[in-house]
């Protein structure tokens, strides 16, 4: 019952923090210019918290540009004119929200399974290979992400160019939505971050008595680590797994841009109500708030079975 | 006595000459002309632009002419300076909150609502508070002027990062008044701000410059982040001939490095080299801001390890 209450309140309380950040823009942005309103604020503050609780009516703005031409006397040139058209929200998000999801969740996936599998695979490794590869961690974690997302593109299109082999499509175009590459520039730099993490643990953790312990017991090297350090390090890396899904997030921001997605935070980002765009952030940030949870009651129960 | 130079020295001098380059340039030099097409002498077209290097142009030009050497030593100083006074300020807003307001941020109603930021990242909460100012740079002409600009982005900016900051702050704060001495303080009749400030804060002054270094980068990658949805740091100039917003060409006014990131990024897949500069040159000076902090760490540690 307690366990229930205090998830409740910690859900309850990231709503509320959701809901406060979505509706900032109202207390800076007036009609025209730059005005400072925090009554205009607490209003907006109020009318998101209505628009959650009515989803059916909430809607959502899609910007065209349609291409007219004008009388040709008049003049030879087109004219774009700028359109908005209101639809409602709910059965066209779908789409974009599972899009979106599915691509934090399966490089979430990724960049873990990654970093843990490399991790043991250097286990094995003589530990002058280990000192080698752990520098080259430090170096690799000191490179700004999108250095990884440009020479990804860069690599893509290379390569298509000397070879007319297209390894992925580089771009989502309106047919095929591109997956594996995005996945790919996303999980990079989480799994190189958990990587570093993993191996850093596991030196700590191979200095303690148990290790020494089981060594002076005669147990083979592989098995030491296979069944207690390794064990005992996942332990330590669940604790980093919040910081790797904003990590991703973050990254999933720019990327969006940058492959051309068709993805949430793009309308997210467009001219849409501030209700709107609580219910956006909601539908991602609850899944990820979840998955985490929902992960370290795994990792706990796995660790300590006999707990309540 | 000889003190033994760290990697971090070395970066702050490297960071520092860079810095008083980039402000002298243009007391010094002019820019270089923009020519938009190089004839041989007998008037034959020789290239276009965008040129590749060369000796008259060390690291080439963009697709307009411009000398992309001299627009990157130009911009250093804004990119550098802009992260620098939001990562100060920051510093300073959230070491005063979070030692004033510790007792709040350790609350766990404080603490749960404060969650949301380790889950909606720092770049969206900015883009979205800034995108109204997006909207009307992207329809009609700036409302507002360069410095008026220059100061939303700072204050959101700075918003945006003086809260989990002040929680990491707060949560030192906290684990180093745990110590044995604190509690004796405690009990002899000190008043919270004389142990502040005898007890906790010289311990916490290491420790506050390794968060600075690691803040400083967050800054540069945030700012980064906001460049490429062309919300670039003191404003934007929209050239294009044509009314569809796909054609529209975003210039930074200031030559700042991530908004020339993101205003070449098309080129990406046209000649590479012209984005490759400034990616390399912002990579670099991530890259050195990283090492100067873990050599920092790996001292402060060493130094706790010690006493």
């Amino acid at each position: 019952m307690r366990i229930m209450f205090s998830i409740g309140k910690q859900v309850a309380l990231l709503v509320v923090c959701i809901v406060l950040l979505s509706s900032t823009p109202s207390l800076l942005a007036g009609k025209s210019g730059i005005a400072l309103s925090v009554t205009r604020y607490v209003q907006t503050v109020f009318d998101v918290l209505k628009g959650l609780f009515r989803p059916d009516l909430q809607t959502l703005y899609t910007h065209t540009q349609h291409l007219a031409f004008p009388r040709i006397p008049v003049n030879r040139s087109v004219v774009f004119l700028n359109e908005i058209t209101e639809r409602p929200l709910f059965p066209e998000i779908w789409d974009s929200i599972l899009y979106t999801l599915s691509l934090l969740l399966f490089s979430f996936a990724v960049a873990f399974l990654a970093a843990v599998l490399l991790g043991w695979v250097t286990e094995l490794l003589p530990s002058a290979f280990k000192k080698g590869i752990i520098r080259a961690t430090d170096l690799l974690e000191a490179l700004p992400d999108l250095f990884f997302v440009f020479c990804i593109q860069l690599a893509v299109v290379w390569i298509y160019k000397k070879t007319g082999w297209l390894a992925a499509n580089p771009f989502t175009s309106s047919k095929e939505p591109s997956f594996f590459l995005p996945v790919i520039a996303l999980s990079l730099v989480p799994a190189i971050y958990l990587f570093r993490m993993q191996l850093v643990l596991s030196q700590t953790e191979i200095q303690k008595d148990y290790i020494t312990f089981a060594r002076s017991k005669g147990i083979s090297r592989r098995k030491i680590i296979f069944h207690h350090l390794l064990r005992n390090t996942l332990h330590e890396l669940s604790i980093h797994l919040p910081f790797i899904m904003l990590l991703l997030f973050s990254q999933l921001v720019v990327i969006e841009y940058l492959f051309n997605m068709n993805g949430v935070i793009g309308i997210l980002l467009s001219d849409q109500r501030p209700e709107t765009r609580a219910m956006l952030l909601l539908l991602i940030v609850l899944p990820l708030y979840g998955t985490i949870k929902a992960i370290e009651l795994i990792v706990r129960k796995v660790r300590n079975p006999y707990a309540a | 006595m000889l003190r033994k130079i760290h990697a971090y020295h070395i970066g702050v001098i490297l960071l520092g000459c860079l810095l008083l380059i980039s402000i002298s340039l243009p007391l010094i030099t002019t820019e270089p002309p923009v020519q938009p097409f190089l004839y041989k002498d007998n008037g034959e077209l020789l290239s276009i632009p965008p040129l590749h290097p060369s000796q008259d142009h060390l690291l080439g030009t963009d697709r307009n002419g411009k000398d992309l050497l001299y627009a990157l030593i130009e911009g250093a100083k804004y990119t550098i300076i802009f992260a620098g006074v939001v990562t100060l300020s920051r510093m300073i807003i959230s070491l005063v909150a979070g030692l004033l307001f510790k007792r709040l941020f350790m609350n766990s109603w404080f603490g749960g609502l404060l969650q949301g930021f380790q889950y909606v990242p720092q770049s969206l909460i900015a883009l979205l508070i800034l995108s109204p100012l997006l909207f009307y740079e992207l329809r009609t002409e700036s409302v507002l002027s360069y410095n008026e600009t220059l100061l939303i982005q700072l204050i959101v900016l700075v918003a945006t990062g003086v809260f989990p900051l002040g929680k990491i702050i707060a949560e030192t704060a906290q684990s180093l008044s745990r110590y044995e001495y604190v509690t004796c303080a405690k009990h002899m009749g000190a008043s919270s701000i004389q142990i502040i400030m005898r007890h906790i804060f010289p311990h916490l002054l290491p420790r506050l410059f390794v968060i600075c270094g690691r803040q400083f980068a967050q800054v540069l990658t945030l700012m980064l982040h906001l460049a490429i949805y062309h919300l670039f740091i003191g404003g934007i100039m929209i050239s294009s001939g044509q009314e569809h917003d796909q054609f529209n060409n975003y210039n930074t006014l200031s030559n700042e490095w991530t908004g020339l990131i993101s205003m070449y990024h098309r080129e990406l897949m046209l000649d590479p080299f012209v984005i490759m500069f400034p990616v390399t040159a912002y990579t670099l000076l991530i890259l050195s801001v990283n090492v100067m902090t873990k050599s920092l760490e790996k001292t402060v540690s060493k130094r706790l390890f010690y006493y």
